[in-house]
């Protein structure tokens, strides 16, 4: 393979600068941390704890010592081993992610938003199970079983349709022993789902500087339960954090890097990413945005940070939009945050299938989107110099008005470049023929064509009912 | 120096202009009252409607409520007690279970900026303590917020606590999930999308 496209957002000495700002926020502000268990593991490990005020102030050298624990490597595994992924990529390429929290799925036939639903989830995850590109299967919100114990509902279907990593969360403290105990019903036993994992952790600050109980717990469970852990900063540029992107940058890095010591203290060694997700607030509006060029610049910024700054390993969110359609504006969006993190480095590449919003998803840009992220894939791949692909003997034996189509070469490397099918090239005519259809349509058909295939995972009766049963006892716990 | 100018002044978010010149109005004898509805409450609601079309960023529009009670403080002494009491009495708050606070208080602030008197609660805030703020406050309206599929449920047992305990106060809802249909479903008296809609929405209740 070739060496991947990279780019520098800072320079070295950027990197250090900023490097030591993070440092310096959380050992002077430090973070408000809502987790007694939390609070007594850091201050055992030499964090200046404030027990009244729940305000943890990470000294410099304790920030140091969790960050060298992390693992320059980890895989993000699913129930299938053929679906695991090792981190950095091997081919120095990315790996990618559907969206959380959907609450409304774009539907094909009545061209509306409709509500998220267990049979609409289940079809998105026997989707995601199919698609070349899509790698992690994130979850979401069907709206119609008990929304106190959604996530545990969520998870289920996720299991029980797609044996793809798990992009997992949970939306309460008391959801999240439910959750794992799920993973372990899928998996038989601790032991085993400590072996395949099944799912990535995805705790998230509110910022600016605190860390819910759910997310604390998060963790715990998570090092507990041998589970990988991608960290969330969710600043909001302009309202939780400061307009410019340097000041945002620093602060998101500075709150997962605390999650990172509360990991390292739980679990050194554990196996922990850090999240760029940033999104600037709307000036106009007071919205998070998803998708404008400061959000993506921002997000690379903050990739650079994380890698180069603190070694450790980044997911991001640049396969976004801001549009409520599948539109030009959309894909338009996606590409160029996804080619910007991609070529910053990014190692999960998270949004596919999102549209606009705080909630909003769809099969059809789910399609689209696998789609633009193999073109991305294209583009950073870089290329080989050497004398097979030099091919001076080739151009030679074509001579001067020659061809070489009907070489042996060409029909070595004539399928190398990716073209997926929603982004071939066509004749006019054949355009024509077929009805003169944007990609959007072509899109749809392709959907249609692709649920005519899907199918639920097959799973064994009795794994099944406990699975089952474990969604029984969270939803007597859990609902009034 | 005229009504125009406090109303310039308070829109360019001059805080200092606007308490000079608002205190020049009231030594030339123009009433405290006038000054309040013709400069200062006309300021900001052109600037919610400005913020309203996009011509206005948020943080333009804070900064114009701060030079409105800049003026405010000057005129408030000399304002009749009841002229003083403002546009209306809101609680604010984000419901139990749900820590986010950024959309919340900012609804609170630009409600402040636009006149209301405003309680925030905070966040994660229980049912009984919306029930207990809006009677001691006598409000005019209970605000709530969630951004959470699985908070969204509380805000109709809070209408209900509200009703139960026999209060007139309006309970409108907002929040990345809430849709108007919500809203209609539970029984609140109106949802707004945004920061500057609840303004508008509060401004159309009272």
């Amino acid at each position: 393979m070739g060496d991947t496209l990279k780019l520098k957002m800072l320079s070295s000495e950027q990197v250090g600068t900023m490097r030591q700002k993070c440092l310096d926020l959380l050992s002077t502000m430090g973070m408000r941390i809502d987790h007694d268990g939390a609070l007594g593991m850091l201050a055992e490990a030499g964090a200046d704890v404030d027990r009244e005020t729940h305000v943890v102030k990470f000294p410099a050298e304790l920030v140091e010592s969790a960050v060298k624990s992390v693992p320059a490597e980890m895989v993000v595994k699913g129930a299938d081993p053929r679906h695991d992924l090792p981190i950095p990529h091997p081919d120095g390429l990315f790996y990618t992610s559907t969206n959380v929290q959907s609450m409304l799925h774009h539907d094909v036939e009545t061209k509306r938003f409709e509500d998220n639903s267990v049979a609409r989830y289940a079809e998105w995850c026997q989707l995601i199970e199919i698609l070349d590109q899509t790698d992690i299967c994130a979850i979401q919100t069907p709206m119609d079983v008990p929304a106190e114990s959604a996530e545990v509902h969520a998870l289920n279907i996720q299991m029980q349709n797609t044996t793809k990593p798990l992009w997992m969360h949970a939306f309460s403290r008391e959801a999240v022993p439910f959750m794992f105990e799920l993973m372990v019903a899928r998996m038989g036993s601790v032991e085993a789902l400590r072996e395949q994992s099944v799912a990535i952790i995805n705790p998230g600050t509110v910022s600016p500087f605190i860390m819910k109980a759910m997310d604390a717990e998060e963790i715990i469970q998570a090092c507990h339960h041998g589970v990988p852990i991608s960290s969330d900063g969710h600043v909001m540029t302009g309202f939780t954090s400061p307009m410019t992107v340097a000041g945002s940058a620093v602060q998101n890095c500075a709150e997962t890097l605390a999650h990172v010591v509360l990991c390292q203290v739980v679990k050194p060694g554990h196996p922990i990413m850090m999240t760029q997700f940033n999104c600037p607030g709307d000036m106009a509006t007071g919205f998070s945005t998803l998708a404008t060029p400061i959000a993506n610049v921002q997000r690379a910024v903050g990739q650079q940070l994380t890698t180069e700054g603190f070694g450790i390993r980044v997911s991001g969110c640049p396969v976004m939009t801001d549009t409520y359609a599948s539109d030009g504006r959309a894909v338009a969006e996606k590409a160029l945050g996804t080619l910007l993190c991609a070529l910053a480095g990014i190692d999960i590449a998270y949004g596919v299938g999102r549209l606009g919003g705080a909630s909003l998803a769809s099969p059809v840009q789910l399609i689209i989107d696998d789609q633009v992220v193999a073109v991305v894939k294209e583009y950073v791949r870089g290329i080989q110099v050497n004398d097979e692909f030099l091919a001076v003997d080739e151009i030679l034996a074509m001579g001067i008005g020659g061809s070489l189509v009907q070489s042996k070469h060409t029909l070595k490397h004539c399928r190398d470049y990716v073209e997926p099918s929603l982004f071939r090239f066509q004749l006019q005519q054949q355009w024509e023929a077929e009805g003169e259809k944007d990609l959007y349509e072509r899109a749809v058909d392709e959907y249609r064509r692709l649920k005519s295939v899907i199918k639920p995972v097959d799973l064994p009766d009795d794994v099944r009912r406990e699975m089952d049963a474990v969604v029984a006892r969270a939803d007597k716990a859990l609902c009034p | 120096m005229s009504i125009t100018d406090i109303r310039q002044a308070v829109l360019t978010g001059d805080a200092d202009g606007a308490a000079d010149l608002a205190r020049a109005e009231l030594e030339a004898g123009t009433a405290p009252a006038v000054i309040m509805n013709e400069a200062l409450i006309s300021a900001m609601d052109e600037a919610g409607a400005r913020m309203a079309t996009g011509e206005l960023f948020i943080p333009e529009v804070l900064v114009a409520s701060e030079a409105m009670r800049a003026a405010m403080d000057v005129i408030t002494p000399h304002l009749e007690v009841e002229a003083a009491g403002g546009r209306g009495t809101v609680v604010i708050g984000a419901v139990e279970g749900d820590v986010h606070d950024i959309g919340k208080s900012l609804v609170a602030l630009m409600l402040d900026g636009a006149g209301f008197t405003v309680h925030d609660l905070g966040v994660d805030v229980a049912i009984p303590d919306f029930v207990a703020a809006a009677k001691e406050h006598d409000a005019d309206v209970v605000a709530m917020s969630s951004l959470m599929v699985t908070t969204m449920p509380k805000m109709k047992v809070v209408i209900e606590a509200l009703h139960a305990a026999g209060l007139e106060a309006k309970p409108i809802v907002g929040g990345a999930p809430i849709t108007q249909a919500f809203a209609d479903e539970i029984g609140a008296a109106g949802y707004a999308p945004d920061a500057g809609g609840a303004v508008r929405l509060v401004r159309d209740l009272l």
